[in-house]
């Protein structure tokens, strides 16, 4: 596996990593990430807007992210924020790496599938 | 209505935040930030706890900035290593930086002291930002109407004592045609009237104001028009604007509003208006707690006018300043028209008895409660002031440890100035960071002041924070810093770098002026600990005197509830009579009620009248005094004490003369040491109607504990037409709760009469205390604070002997060595705590009397300059000196003689 692992140019933080992921489905405006953010982890992660914009710049200066362009029908002047080819190679591969990690945890079963007494 | 918005940051606080962030961050993102706090704060307000979220959002903020700057930096740290030592701006700059960040390095490896310091600095910080943010809103800030500055009240000032007040309708007319003077001018009063025609009936406080008060105070519309000249001078159909809240609840915001009537006191009103949001009621700046439900047009009719016009003075009048003119040019542009009402009224020796007060509106609102303020912030500052010597001492002790390893440098080539900015910087890096965690207490205690302060500190509402308060605890906060590094650092600038260097390090020299100014310094502490404690003693004691006053009633078991009976068909007094003639055997006959009552006024209530009184002996004699109207049942419902005569009776109704009863100050007053049951008074608001004395009973404390009594004249309620539609209070003596008791009244009331509401049932114990408000909220205050200047203090004396002994070790050890006792070195360190104690404690009280002057307003039965608080002050201090040596003393007395020989 890791020959097709993209390496992070820094450390995938659970924000970073939330913070893709909540781009993952097409273009996201800063308080659309929080939002979405908090209620993927069903708020045990909430992200400042000192945060996410600080994320949102680093990711930006990596290439990780570019400012794209929102709905039609949304506000015209926020911005949006999209994943480049780059950032979803990222993300994926550190899906990946936490899919592996699971089943390794399941092979040694250290976590139990549901259903499975 | 003034509701209370949620307190957000305003944008321009977070564009000054934002500057926390590197330049090219904030140009990139800044922007969006903005608008992600305001959706932020548009989705959370009110959700969570405001406290918790605001703290968040500060951490937030906080770590992201630095994290980003950080970041920047690692980019340009080549740059800065290059341009260290080049004079131009972008090196000192990057000196600057690199000096920050080895301040901040320095501090994160000392923890311990950099907590101890930070906290020392953001309580104090904190205490000083919180009351400075009541004095921002209740004092300094303008009012919320555009060029607030421009509107002053004009008033009536007596001479020659200079009292101020209301003014009447002919003045007022005569006034409003200064157009060079005033560019606009309303009169104005507050009213209140049942809103009935719904479920239950609705008490609801309103202004009557002139047409021209809506444009004076910018008040913009959201729906329809204000008011007519001919409405106020004829008075066409009677006609409203309402509130935004009244509009909400009474029509369901109903957009169609306009021409529909509501019907207030028995009377139909067309809605011509509805008031926008926006816009904040002078009402409750003249008399805090008000609210505004309504305004109606205030009725002037000059063709009504005659001499008798002049002496009801019912008429709070604003005014716009024309341009150029300050309240003082007013006043005396104002002079020629007195003379012209002196021309129009003759006879009345207008101009020698008073003269046209023109004060700011600002002036008004904050009233006394600025001496309150003025004393809360002196103190809390005096406390900031004890805080930022217990760092400098704390920083003084670490720089003389350290003397050695500056000495290194020095010798290496540092310059003292480099040195001496380290240390500044350090301790505005503590100033800053106390400053952080000031802003944060602050926000905390804004509430905990809120629900404290006493009724008349008005515009509580806009406590807050904002830029003003925000920019006053950064100022602050550079400031205690620069204090507590100041004196280190001089002391840098002048210490002897080799003589340290030859003493290879060691301790022991220790040059008798430094000792001698850290001594000064904690002497200074524990004289700012003794003011405010004696501040804090002496309004405690005054309390204490306060609650052992005998009021001349018995204030427990009282309940209190206004019935407004003011409806249209009360005009009558045959119908107020019969209202309360129903109601009050039904309110005895409640199981828990023993007695009722009900009276014009009640004790300690605002808003007392004063209607003179005279004896038949001489006529040209009135005795000020104030008056009661009351049913028979009043002075056992009080539980009042009867003197001489008897009680109000049923035959005091058939009397065709009348009947009084008087306070023993009255009586005193009116005739000496003469009997006065039997004899002849007449008040002024009976015209000619002669009333015999027919009891005295004790004096009771109706306009404050505190305040001595004054003349009371009783009259029974039921034979005074004194005008249409009373306001009378029911008083009971009733083992119920309020609540309770307001739930039957609604009852007994609803089979009365529906149409009157049952206001709020107060408690006369509750009465007391408000009463008492302005003294509590001080004296916690100030006990706070003394508390804190205390412990401070205790931790300044302690700071100075645990490092005196630790230093002294080998002194201390060999005098052990040498035979002295272990208890006589004990008390040698707290002899020497007692020392700087009492030279501190002459210090404060020598203060505390010097400042004595300021309390005099607040206190009751206890002097300001009163020698036993005082005593106990000083001992109380004395004490605590004692007790923070005790520590250092057993230390010094626990020494080993060969371990400290041996440290050599």
């Amino acid at each position: 596996m890791a020959d097709t692992s993209v390496k992070p140019p820094f450390k995938i933080t659970p924000v970073v990593f939330h913070v893709l992921l909540a781009m993952s489905e097409g273009d996201a405006h800063g308080y659309g990430i929080m939002q979405e953010v908090e209620k993927r982890t069903e708020g045990s992660l909430k992200i400042g807007p000192g945060s996410l914009y600080f994320t949102l710049n680093r990711l930006l200066e990596v290439a990780m992210i570019k400012e794209g362009a929102g709905a039609a029908t949304d506000d015209a002047r926020r911005k949006y924020y999209r994943l480049t080819e780059y950032g979803r190679a990222v993300l994926e591969s550190e899906l990946r790496l936490l899919s592996d990690i699971v089943d390794l945890a399941r092979e040694k079963a250290v976590l139990r599938d549901e259903g499975v007494a | 209505m003034s509701g209370s918005r949620p307190r957000l940051p305003s944008d321009r606080l977070l564009r000054l935040l934002l500057l926390a962030y590197p330049r090219s961050f904030r140009r990139r993102h800044g922007g969006e930030m903005l608008r992600v706090y305001g959706e932020l704060a548009r989705d959370t307000s009110g959700e969570r706890s405001k406290l918790g979220h605001t703290w968040w959002l500060c951490r937030d903020l906080v770590s992201s900035a630095v994290r980003a700057r950080f970041l920047a930096r690692g980019d340009a740290s080549g740059q800065v290593a290059a341009s260290l030592g080049s004079k131009d701006k972008e090196g000192k700059m990057g000196m600057l930086a690199f000096q920050i960040r080895r301040a901040v390095r320095s501090l994160t490896r000392n923890p311990g002291f950099a907590a101890v310091t930070v906290l020392t600095l953001g309580l104090g910080i904190g205490a000083t930002t919180a009351i400075f943010s009541v004095v921002e809103a209740v004092m300094l800030s303008p009012l919320p109407y555009d060029d607030g500055d421009e509107l002053v009240w004009v008033l009536n000032r007596y001479l020659p004592d200079g009292v101020t007040g209301a003014i009447s309708h002919p003045e007022y007319w005569e006034f409003r045609q200064e157009d060079r003077v005033f560019a606009g001018m309303s009169a104005l009063t507050v009213t209140a009237a049942n809103l009935t025609g719904f479920d239950t009936p609705v008490r609801v406080q309103g202004m009557r104001v002139s047409p021209s008060y809506f444009d004076l105070v910018h008040a913009r519309l959201g729906l329809g028009r204000g008011f007519t000249p001919e409405e106020e001078t004829i008075g066409t159909t009677p006609v409203v604007v309402i509130s935004q809240a009244l509009w909400q609840s009474a029509t369901g915001g109903d957009p169609d509003v306009l021409g529909r009537t509501i019907v207030l006191d028995g009377v139909s009103r067309t809605i011509v208006g509805v008031m926008s949001a926006e816009h904040m009621p002078l009402a409750p700046y003249l008399f805090p707690g008000r609210t505004v439900d309504f305004w109606t047009p205030i009725r002037i009719a000059p063709s009504t006018f005659n001499a008798s016009s002049l002496e009801l003075h019912n008429l709070y009048v604003v005014g716009r300043l024309a341009e150029g003119l300050t309240p003082a040019s007013a006043e005396r542009a104002m002079d020629g028209t007195i003379d012209r009402l002196e021309q129009l009224y003759p006879g009345i020796g207008f101009a020698d008895s008073r003269e046209v007060a023109v004060t700011p509106l600002g002036d008004r609102v904050a009233g006394d409660v600025g001496t309150t303020l003025r004393i809360l912030l002196a103190a809390v500052g005096l406390v900031l002031l004890v805080a930022c010597v217990n760092v400098a001492n704390v920083l003084l002790a670490r720089g003389e440890a350290r003397m050695s390893e500056t000495s290194v440098h020095a010798a290496l080539g540092a310059g003292r100035g480099r040195l001496a900015l380290h240390g500044i910087i350090e301790s505005v890096i503590i100033g800053v960071a106390g400053g952080v965690l000031g802003l944060g207490l602050a926000v905390a205690a804004q509430q905990t002041l809120i629900a404290l302060a006493p009724p008349e500190l008005p515009r509580l509402d806009e406590i807050g924070l904002n830029l003003k308060v925000f920019g006053f605890c950064a100022g602050v906060s550079i400031l205690a810093g620069l204090l507590a590094g100041l004196l280190p650092s001089v002391r840098l600038l002048r210490g002897d770098f080799l003589e340290t260097l030859e003493a290879g390090g060691r301790s022991g020299a220790l040059g008798g002026a430094r000792t001698l100014l850290k001594r000064g310094l904690v002497v200074g502490q524990v004289a700012a600990a003794v003011v405010i404690a004696a501040a804090a003693a002496l309004l405690g004691r005054s309390l204490m005197e306060l609650r052992a006053v005998d009021p001349g009633f018995e204030a427990a078991g009282l309940l209190m509830v206004d019935i407004n009976a003011t409806n249209s068909q009360y005009r009558s007094t045959e119908a107020v009579r019969a209202l309360y003639g129903s109601l009050l055997p039904q309110v005895e006959a409640i199981p828990g009620v023993t007695v009722a009552t009900a009276s014009w006024q009640t004790p300690l209530q605002s808003g007392m009248s004063d209607w003179p009184v005279r004896t038949n002996i001489d006529e040209a004699e009135w005795v000020s005094a104030d008056p009661n109207l009351v049913t028979n049942s009043y002075f056992e419902t009080l539980g009042m004490r009867l003197v001489d005569g008897r009680l109000f009776d049923t035959s005091d109704l058939a009397r065709a003369e009348g009947s009084v009863i008087v306070s023993e100050t009255a009586a005193r007053q009116l005739f000496g040491e003469d009997r006065a049951v039997g004899r002849l008074v007449n008040i002024n608001f009976d015209r000619e109607v002669w009333r015999e004395v027919v009891g005295v009973v004790a004096d009771v404390r109706a306009r404050g504990l505190g305040a001595d009594p004054r003349a009371q004249t009783y009259v029974p309620v039921s034979d005074v037409p004194f005008g249409p539609n009373p306001s009378l209070t029911l008083t009971a003596r009733a083992g119920l709760t309020p609540g309770a008791f307001r739930a039957v009244l609604v009852e007994i009331m609803r089979g009365i009469d529906p149409d009157v509401p049952i206001g709020q049932v107060r408690s006369m114990s509750g009465q007391v205390a408000l009463s008492m408000g302005r003294e509590r909220f001080l004296a916690i205050l100030l006990g706070t604070f003394a508390g804190a200047a205390l412990l401070l203090g205790a931790i300044g004396v302690y700071g100075l002997l645990a490092y005196d002994v630790s230093r002294q070790r080998r002194e201390i050890g060999l005098r052990i060595a040498l035979g002295a006792q272990p208890h006589g070195v004990l008390r040698r360190v707290v002899s020497r705590a007692l020392a700087m104690g009492a030279i501190g404690v002459a210090i404060g009280v020598a203060g505390s009397l010097a400042t004595a002057r300021l309390l005099e307003g607040f206190l009751y039965g206890v002097s300001s300059t009163d020698v036993v608080t005082l005593v106990g002050v000083g001992l109380v201090v004395l004490a605590t000196a004692a007790l923070a040596s005790f520590l250092p003393a057993r230390r010094a007395a626990g020494v080993d003689p060969l371990v400290a020989l041996r440290e050599e």
